[in-house]
């Protein structure tokens, strides 16, 4: 199997494994028990073994903000791959976004194609409400009750407010709430630094960036080299504001950089970022456009990492350093948290 | 007349995000100030103390209070939106420049 096909193939592997998870979630059963169960009626929360009553608020409270702490230091240390590749939001807005492709694709673009669709949604949006509930109220009986359309009135109008919320997320906000509504997404100039690893562009070897004639190798196979960064900067800004920096000059082929100017990085990106302008605040760091240029790039024969995910740091050639100061703060702040809940138990 | 797309999105999402900014951390208030009371105070216990001669049932407590909080910090969220707006004739524009 070549690269390019295994990409293809793993690529949808980890959105499928995680939502498939989270509906497998209710299922799980530990010691006779359904493993994760937040019973509201029994005022009694089962995890994985643990059982918490109305008294272990602050076990719960402590463990929410233990995790909140892990996931600002994991994204202070390798970037926003939680938005990315984990995140519900994320997860339910590219299944949102199969269903559609899949549905244009057999259906193109006619009312039937938007019925089906609506329906298709509609239904996954349930289940997830479903599942959602399951989580507080045992889901086999919960299911069973559905099956025979015995659900309670506060049941039903539970699960209905879920997919309801799952239907707007993921059917047409999508990653508007990422870059207008997430208030983690706000947090980010606070948790990241110079060293954090985020999707960039490599322009001093991607640019100039143009179409050119096949077979012309790249940058390092023809011996032109990278650009120095103040030139390569100067590009992406003409190339970004043509009304500000005027036309861009003509370069022959020879001198063009390894951006085939495909546009795909583009179409690929979610949210419609040209990563090529430069880091922007509401990257997800999802790597669509990564993978679309690196099939492209393949496909010319080209070297991959025009677009890395790396830190600017590194890419300007400092050292790694692992202890900085929101490290140290990151980590304090869970360690203290941690020593908290240890000696809370003792 | 017909809108231009680009101010037709513009709007659409100030107003996206104006009611995100009021719904959404609201939201977040609530459902927490939802489990931190009812961790100390059974919802079945509230109502015999509230509404004695009434049958009322766990769920329709949880659900009733949590809603009650989504109210009192939606409404908070909106006070903050509204006193956040710019007042009329503080626009930038008609401070004469230089």
């Amino acid at each position: 199997m070549s690269a390019t096909v295994r990409q293809h193939w793993l690529q949808p592997l980890p959105t499928t494994l995680l939502l498939v998870s989270f509906h497998l979630l209710p299922w799980l059963r530990w010691d006779g028990r359904q493993a994760l169960l937040l019973d509201l009626p029994a005022r009694r929360f089962d995890l994985f073994g643990l059982t918490l009553w109305p008294d272990d608020i602050g076990i719960l409270l402590g463990l929410f903000a233990v995790l909140a702490v892990a996931l600002a230091l994991f994204t202070h240390l390798c970037g926003r791959l939680w938005c990315g590749h984990a995140c519900p939001q994320t997860l339910w807005s590219t299944l949102f976004g199969w269903i559609e492709r899949g549905t244009r694709h057999w259906l193109g673009d006619s009312p039937t194609e938007r019925v089906v669709r609506q329906v298709l949604w509609a239904a996954f949006a349930l289940w997830t409400g479903l599942t959602f509930v399951g989580l507080f109220t045992p889901i086999d009986r919960l299911l069973w009750r559905a099956m025979q359309l015995r659900l309670g009135a506060w049941e039903t109008s539970w699960i209905l407010f879920y997919a309801a919320a799952t239907w707007g997320n993921a059917g047409f906000l999508r990653r508007q709430v990422c870059s207008t509504l997430c208030p983690f997404a706000r947090f980010q100039p606070l948790l990241r630094d110079g060293h954090t690893p985020r999707m960039l562009y490599i322009a001093p070897r991607g640019e100039p960036r143009g179409p050119r004639p096949a077979g012309l190798g790249s940058v390092a196979a023809r011996g032109r080299g990278l650009l120095d960064p103040v030139t390569a900067q100067d590009y992406v800004f003409r190339a970004a504001h043509p009304a500000l920096a005027g036309p861009m000059p003509r370069f022959a082929a020879d001198r063009l950089g390894d951006c085939l100017d495909c546009g795909a990085c583009v179409r690929a990106c979610p949210i419609g970022l040209d990563i090529r302008n430069g880091p922007d605040a509401e990257c997800l760091d999802c790597g669509s456009c990564q993978v679309a240029c690196r099939q492209v790039q393949q496909a010319t024969g080209f070297d991959t990492g025009l677009i890395r995910h790396i830190s600017p740091d590194r890419l300007a050639g400092q050292p790694r350093k692992l202890l900085r100061r929101r490290t140290c703060i990151l980590i304090g702040l869970l360690a203290a948290l941690v020593l908290l809940g240890v000696w809370q138990q003792v | 007349m017909t809108r231009d797309p680009l101010e037709t999105g513009m709007r659409r999402r100030h107003l996206l995000q104006q009611w995100g900014a009021v719904l959404w951390p609201s939201f977040i208030a609530a459902g927490l100030a939802s489990v931190v009371f009812f961790a100390f105070i059974d919802p079945l216990r509230l109502a015999a103390i509230s509404f004695p001669g009434r049958a009322i049932s766990r769920e329709l407590g949880y659900t009733a209070g949590f809603f009650m909080f989504w109210m009192v910090t939606a409404a908070a969220s909106t006070i903050t939106w509204y006193l956040l707006r710019p007042l009329p004739g503080a626009d930038d524009d008609e401070v004469p420049l230089g």
